[in-house]
């Protein structure tokens, strides 16, 4: 029996966020991202349960908050991951357990399965079910993921800086504002789609450099024929 | 094939590009042209079922300065680099599948240039329509009437039905 393909959830509200977002670097990023997911959701590797592109696109402006570091980061400058990481330890907002968890050593960073290690205890005490009313949303695929972000970790430094930096994004995300959840979250399907988002590294150096690659930005005519009709 | 034919009868002057085939119709169904950015060559595309294949015949193009131009507008704009191709699409004289074929021709082109700083990729609408998404959050539409229409993701342009197929809201596109 063919199995049933998984949509996109809620692309409306998906899409007024992106008005919302209405700056030239966040914009083109945010709309990047849904480019690929739809691209991944067409010819990659789909998810296990719907999508939730509102909940992506939410995390997702969180991951380019910082557009210094973002730019710093994707040019391979590894003091600002760590000074992010500093920040990001010290202002949590989570509870103690969670900022205990997910607190990581920068100098073990060659280990990258702190991650997993960190959150993994979270994950049996439950806060990867979180009742939400009623319902149980649900981190789908976690183990996978943690194993993919391990794989990405071997590959490419700053793929994987900004993998991880993602992952924390996303969990925070989830459980900062997982009511606004619908579904469950597959969270492999999320970092394959992260990945893809961070390889195309130039377009995203250049985005956050402020070049505009929208296609209907420049309605002016131009005076140069490039092409004649004969 | 005829397309091959044509570009090379017309390969003069240099800065032109031939659009006579085009405006005749002479393109049959999904069979479209692309330039081949890494020997300035043209190779005649078969697009049967919306994947470009790079497989048949070529022959080189002296008149392809163009390349260098569309490298340059692409780099520098892409609105512009857009604006062309879409001004080339209008002028075939077929039907709305044939449009698509040569836009989606040019956008492999473009996507090639610009090394993916460019992006396009393509759906259907549920009126038989040909959409492409950009990477930025653009949508083209060429509707079964032959009319292209543009308009943006975050502007309600397109609903969502499934993974490969939209509903377009021509009240939220404007006419190209």
């Amino acid at each position: 029996m063919k199995e049933k393909e998984t949509t996109i959830l809620r692309w409306q509200e998906a899409m007024g966020f992106l008005a919302l977002h209405d700056d030239l670097v966040t914009n083109q990023l945010l709309n990047n991202g849904v480019f690929v997911v739809l691209r991944e959701m067409r010819e990659g590797q789909p998810p296990v349960a719907d999508f939730d592109l509102c909940f992506f696109v939410d995390t997702l402006a969180n991951v380019c908050l910082n557009q210094e570091f973002l730019l710093a980061t994707l040019q391979g400058n590894a003091s600002a991951y760590r000074e992010e990481e500093e920040k990001i330890n010290k202002s949590r907002k989570l509870t103690a357990r969670y900022r205990s968890k997910l607190s990581y050593d920068v100098a073990n960073r060659e280990d990258m399965s702190f991650l997993a290690g960190a959150i993994g205890p979270l994950k049996n005490s439950g806060y990867f079910h979180k009742p939400i009313g009623g319902r149980t949303a649900k981190l789908l695929r976690f183990q996978p993921a943690m194993e993919f972000l391990q794989t990405v970790s071997q590959a490419d430094e700053t793929s994987s800086w900004l993998l991880h930096y993602a992952t924390y994004q996303v969990l925070e995300n989830f459980l900062l504002h997982s009511d606004a959840l619908e579904g469950d979250f597959d969270l492999l399907f999320f970092m394959q789609v992260m990945k893809q988002f961070l390889e195309n590294r130039q377009l995203l150096i250049e985005v956050l450099q402020g070049k505009d690659f929208r296609w209907f930005s420049d309605e002016e005519e131009e005076r140069e024929e490039v092409f004649c009709v004969v | 094939m005829v397309i091959s034919r044509a570009i090379h009868k017309s390969g003069k002057p240099e800065n032109t590009f031939n659009t006579a085939l085009l405006k005749r119709g002479q393109f049959t169904a999904h069979q479209v042209y692309a330039i081949n950015s890494s020997n300035s060559n043209i190779e005649v595309v078969t697009n049967p079922q919306w994947q470009a294949v790079f497989s048949a015949e070529r022959l080189s193009w002296k008149g392809l300065r163009k390349l260098t131009d569309w490298k340059a507008l692409s780099l520098i704009n892409n609105g512009k680099c857009l604006k062309r191709a879409i001004e080339l699409v209008q002028l075939v004289n077929s039907t709305h599948y044939d449009k698509a074929d040569v836009f989606w021709a040019l956008a492999v082109l473009i996507e090639r240039e610009t090394k993916g700083s460019w992006q396009a990729s393509l759906a259907d609408g549920t009126d038989g329509s040909c959409i492409f998404l950009g990477g930025s959050g653009e949508v083209l539409v060429i509707a079964p009437t032959g009319q292209l229409f543009k308009g943006k993701l975050q502007s309600g342009s397109l609903v969502y039905v499934s993974n490969t197929l939209f509903r377009p809201q021509y009240n939220r596109l404007n006419q190209v």
